[in-house]
């Protein structure tokens, strides 16, 4: 826990271990005359320059521009910085580029914010040029307030096997296979029946007879007939699995083996950085394969692929594909065509050698975690193992080595895995007791936010204070987008942005109306569309929550909205805000000081 | 008189706890920390050790140390000590300046909590907080999503509280303005609301104590403006937090015109009865805890010839000693006297009365796995007994081991039934009596 000590006077401090402020660089784009005809860009670089922690703010007509990006990579090695706040464009579409040159920088590039003040700030407010700088002013020093409380993750690597494993020997698994064989990767077919071929067999197609000759005969293949997988452990890029195999002589008296007259064993098959599954038609093996794999099954068993265009951002390729009838029926020729389709993938992803989880991802504190269970309910991504405790590895329990709780027995810790993990944070959302944090969302960092947003300092007393909580992939884009049509909306709104909605917790948005807020608006994406699988659904049963509390508490229910915006609807965004601001200021009450 | 400290004026708060608490007394014998459950489980806590830091003025450590807020003041070290060194107020007071510096660990469960517990500081604020006195109520849709699917026409306003189930028909509950009595209801209503996924039912608590009140001839007040007690902010060290919230319930108590103050939590017991005198807030009533209050009050008689008392299945249940009932009032016995005379067969747990193992609860800060680890103690120990139910007489008692009984993969070693001791008094005592669903007047 970092101590941060107030100091009332000027005698040395108790303490002897405050924490060194991150040395903060606030960068503050013009964007041409875009944003400085509406804002006074001087201002904002004055006033960020008193902010804490902030020891340059400068402003340039465009930091994007290869000028700008030169200067920016200057500034920071010359002023030794630790964190970067650019105030200019969408993050959307310019975070990434800002990002590559931070790293170039040697900053680690999840250390940069970039907060949007033209769609988010100037346009939407260009009528009211003093309210839209307030807004930006606060915008900024929320972003800043937001870096400072960050602690830094260094990405999680992990390198990649280089050898694919195809499970099911019919025409797609075949195809995969020799694919994967022919551009020189070690792969290895598991095939549950004792020939090759899956439904071609008994059938006249050449095709299933030629690739069983290839397969059988081929240098980079390992063959395993009437082999069933029955664990895979490891993470991506390494996955461990075990088969059983037939036992090539009789064990042991054949009464004691009267469930299985082909005599079975098990055995390590081997490590793989790639599985491809194509074994064909669900039935019940199909579905104990999904759980080992973690892989969604539709209602009639088939495995789906991944909703590509919803996957969030950070989300790290798993190396885990599925063609053929597995995948949906198809015919010999379909059923081709995608295995070398997902052969090509497979082949993309081995040849990387190493995968690397940036962005936030969520952490156990060991001693804090107390084995509920409920953020292995709450993750989408299955990213959450429950571990007996005394028998942890001791890396994870941060314990001295051997210590476990007396009488644990049956004690449990939560382990995360950070390369499946996409930081949602449904499951700090629902953890009783604060173990789980998402290094980029934590309660530090939010409340350090809210505190700007809503603080005393924050110099518009008259106008209630609103608060936005917007997700990424809805209501922020909506935000952006109102902004970019120049569609106003009142400005004593301040806007924090979420990966996922499915992150807030009652007691946050209790907290903010604690803090002053006369409004909360809630914005996240419908139910089937949530990027996070289940955060929406997360966001909806904190809500009712909340509004639960709040209700009791006597507050009336204007002051709390949950709202479902589509990401390209900006007219919607604009009347809903103004819509919600105007039930605030009705209800008024008047806003607590601190 | 202590020599002139080195230190900035801001320690002097710590001389003073120190020297109030008996910390020069310590023997170092250890006894604090051999019977302190955190101990047992979190070897980086200790008793001896605060009270060693205290003693030899090792401020910092004293004042920065995480597990200072783990401490759960349930007063069983107190308890032991030969050399009567107060440790539990030792902590509050350490607490008290670690918040003042700004050096205090954050609310469990999002916070959530404490910011109710602080929004009620405002004097302004005019709380709904008394929709459980009300007969059976529509279910209120969960959210706008299910508001076009529910079929209830009806929908009270500020009443969105969700529910897992239709809401069982409510007995009639009778109050009074002007009864000599005030019920006063604490948190549950809120603790209902944010722990309703744990099975926990605050509302019921609440009404299950006006039924009894009602059936022992008592009409109670019900102040629509309570504040919480302010007993969990004072133990965290908010004491201005406390003041504040005393302050307002004070006014509202006198002004009520109450002689005697009744309440089924017994934290709101001792906040009331012994913190807010200690700090100077008056209140000029009596205070009882309903256990109380039942040993001394005439019980209804059943309404049947056929004595409903032995109609009802003898249960065999064991009783869950809260520290604040227990060892900080000492009120072992009236909880007893009301299980017995409601002819139960009560197995006592290996540790009771004095002895009784928290329940793993403080304030609503760091909890860690060592809580768990008590909880799951408790709750064997519970089951060893071979009751099939486990009473409890506080609501965070029976928060805390709920959640505890949610661990799955812990599952059947440790369950066992939990029941507030109001809900089960008002359960067999009214049995027979017909439960009216209606609006009270």
């Amino acid at each position: 826990m970092t101590v941060k000590w107030k100091r009332k006077t000027q005698d040395p401090p108790i303490a002897t271990h405050v924490e060194k402020p991150a040395r903060i660089g606030v960068f503050v784009c013009e964007c041409g005359c875009g944003v400085s005809s509406i804002l006074d860009v001087e201002g904002l670089v004055e006033s960020s320059k008193s902010l804490p922690g902030v020891i340059y703010a400068g402003h340039a007509p465009y930091w994007c521009s290869a000028d700008g990006r030169e200067r920016l990579e200057a500034t920071i090695r010359a002023d030794g910085l630790e964190r970067i706040v650019i105030a200019g464009c969408s993050p959307r579409t310019h975070k990434q580029l800002f990002q590559e040159t931070a790293a170039k920088a040697g900053l680690n590039p999840d250390l940069l914010g970039l907060i949007n003040i033209r769609e988010g700030c100037a346009w939407p407010h260009e009528g009211e040029h003093k309210a839209a700088t307030l807004r930006a002013n606060d915008q900024i020093a929320m972003e800043v307030a937001h870096m400072a409380a960050l602690a830094p993750r260094s990405p999680v690597e992990a390198q990649i096997t280089p050898r694919a494993l195809v499970i099911g020997g019919g025409v797609a698994g075949m195809t995969a296979a020799q694919e994967l064989a022919d551009s020189g990767m070690p792969v290895t077919l598991i095939e549950r029946a004792s020939i090759l071929g899956g439904r071609a067999v008994n059938t006249t197609s050449e095709v299933a007879a030629d690739l069983a000759t290839v397969v059988q005969t081929h240098p980079s293949i390992t063959l395993h007939l009437d082999s069933l997988v029955t664990q895979i452990t490891g993470s991506v890029g390494a996955y461990h699995v075990d088969i059983t195999q037939p036992t090539s002589r009789c064990q042991g008296p054949a009464s004691t083996e009267q469930h299985e007259p082909d005599h079975t064993q098990r055995t390590t098959c081997g490590t793989f950085g790639a599985i491809i599954v194509a074994t064909g038609a669900p039935d019940e093996e199909t579905a104990s394969l999904a759980q080992l794999l973690r892989l969604p099954q539709d209602t009639k068993g088939f495995l789906p692929e991944t909703r590509v265009r919803l996957r969030p951002g950070n989300h790290v390729e798993r190396g885990i594909h599925v063609c053929g009838s597995a995948h949906y029926p198809c015919d010999t020729a379909e059923a081709q065509f995608q295995a070398y389709s997902v052969a090509s993938r497979a082949l993309r992803h081995l040849r990387k050698g190493r995968v690397t989880a940036h962005g936030p991802v969520a952490e156990v504190a060991p001693e804090k975690c107390n084995g509920c269970g409920d953020c292995l309910n709450a993750c989408p991504f299955a990213a959450v193992t429950m571990a007996n405790r005394p028998s942890a590895p001791h890396r994870f329990t941060g314990l001295a080595e051997g210590w476990s709780p007396v009488k644990a027995e049956g004690l449990s810790l939560s382990i995360i895995d950070p390369l499946l993990c996409t930081g949602c944070g449904n499951c700090v959302s629902v953890c009783p007791v604060g173990a789980v944090t998402v290094a980029g969302w934590t309660d530090a960092q939010l409340e350090a936010q809210m505190h700007v947003a809503l603080g005393q300092h924050s110099a518009q007393e008259s106008l209630p204070r609103i608060l936005i909580f917007a997700c990424e992939w809805s209501g922020y884009a909506a935000s952006e987008l109102a902004g970019a049509q120049r569609l106003s909306y009142p400005p004593n709104v301040r806007l924090i942005r979420l990966d996922c909605s499915g992150r807030l917790q009652p007691g946050l948005i209790l907290k903010a109306f604690e803090m002053g807020a006369a409004g909360i608006l809630i914005l996240g994406c419908a139910h089937k569309l949530c990027h996070y699988e289940r955060g929406s659904e997360r966001a909806a049963a904190a809500y009712e929550q909340v509004k639960a509390l709040t209700a009791l508490l006597g507050l009336p229910p204007t002051r709390l909205q949950l709202a479902w915006t589509p990401p390209d609807d900006g007219p919607a965004f604009a009347e809903l805000v103004t819509e919600f601001v105007r039930g605030v200021e009705k209800a008024r009450a008047p806003a607590r000081s601190e | 008189m202590p020599k002139e400290s080195t230190q900035e004026s801001q320690s002097t708060l710590l001389e003073q706890t120190v020297r109030d608490t008996g910390v020069f007394r310590c023997l170092e014998c250890g006894k604090c920390t051999a019977i302190c459950p955190i101990s047992r489980y979190d070897h980086h806590f200790s008793p001896r050790r605060t009270v060693g830091r205290a003693l030899m003025r090792h401020d910092e450590a004293l004042l920065t140390d995480d597990r200072l807020w783990t401490c759960l003041t349930c007063l069983h070290c107190t308890q032991v000590c030969p050399a009567g060194v107060a440790y539990s107020d030792l902590t509050l007071g350490v607490r008290t300046e670690a918040r003042r510096l700004g050096t205090a660990t954050v609310c469990m469960h999002g916070e959530a909590i404490h910011a109710w517990m602080r929004l009620m500081m405002d004097p302004a604020l005019k709380q709904n907080r008394l929709s459980w006195l009300t007969s059976s109520l529509p279910q209120a849709p969960h959210s706008e999503l299910e508001a076009s699917s529910s079929e209830l026409s009806v929908f009270p306003e500020g009443d969105l509280r969700s529910s897992r189930g239709p809401r069982k028909s409510v007995p009639h509950l009778e109050t009074r303005n002007d009864s000599d009595t005030l019920y006063f209801v604490g948190c549950a209503p809120y603790y209902g609301t944010l722990f309703e996924p744990l099975g926990v039912d605050g509302d019921g608590i609440a009404r299950s104590t006006v039924q009894i009140l009602n059936a022992l001839g008592v009409k109670p007040q019900v102040l629509p403006d309570e504040r919480c007690c302010g007993h969990d902010l004072l133990w965290e060290g908010d004491v201005q937090g406390f003041r504040t919230l005393a302050g307002l319930n004070a006014a509202l108590i006198r002004k009520s015109g109450a002689k005697r103050i009744v309440t089924s939590c017994p934290e709101c017991a001792r906040a009331l009865k012994v913190d807010y005198p200690a700090y100077g807030i008056r209140l000029d009533t009596e205070v009882v805890h309903l256990a109380q209050l039942l040993t001394y009050s005439e019980w209804p008689r059943p309404n049947n010839n056929g004595a409903s008392h032995h109609r009802q299945p003898t249960l065999r249940i064991t009783y869950h000693d809260p520290c604040r009932l227990g060892r900080h009032m000492g009120l072992y016995d009236p909880p007893r006297q009301v299980l017995e005379r409601l002819g139960l067969e009560l197995i006592e747990m290996q540790r009771h009365r004095h002895n009784a193992l928290c329940c793993g609860t403080n304030g609503w800060t760091h909890c860690t796995i060592a809580n768990k680890a008590i909880q799951v103690d408790r709750l064997c120990e519970a089951r060893a007994t071979g009751a099939e139910l486990l009473v409890a007489a506080c609501i965070k008692c029976q928060i805390h081991l709920k959640c505890a009984l949610q661990d799955r993969l812990l599952g059947h070693k440790i369950a066992i039934e939990v029941k507030d001791l109001a809900t089960l008094v008002a359960e067999r005592m009214t049995e027979g009596i017909q439960a009216e669903p209606g609006i009270f007047g």
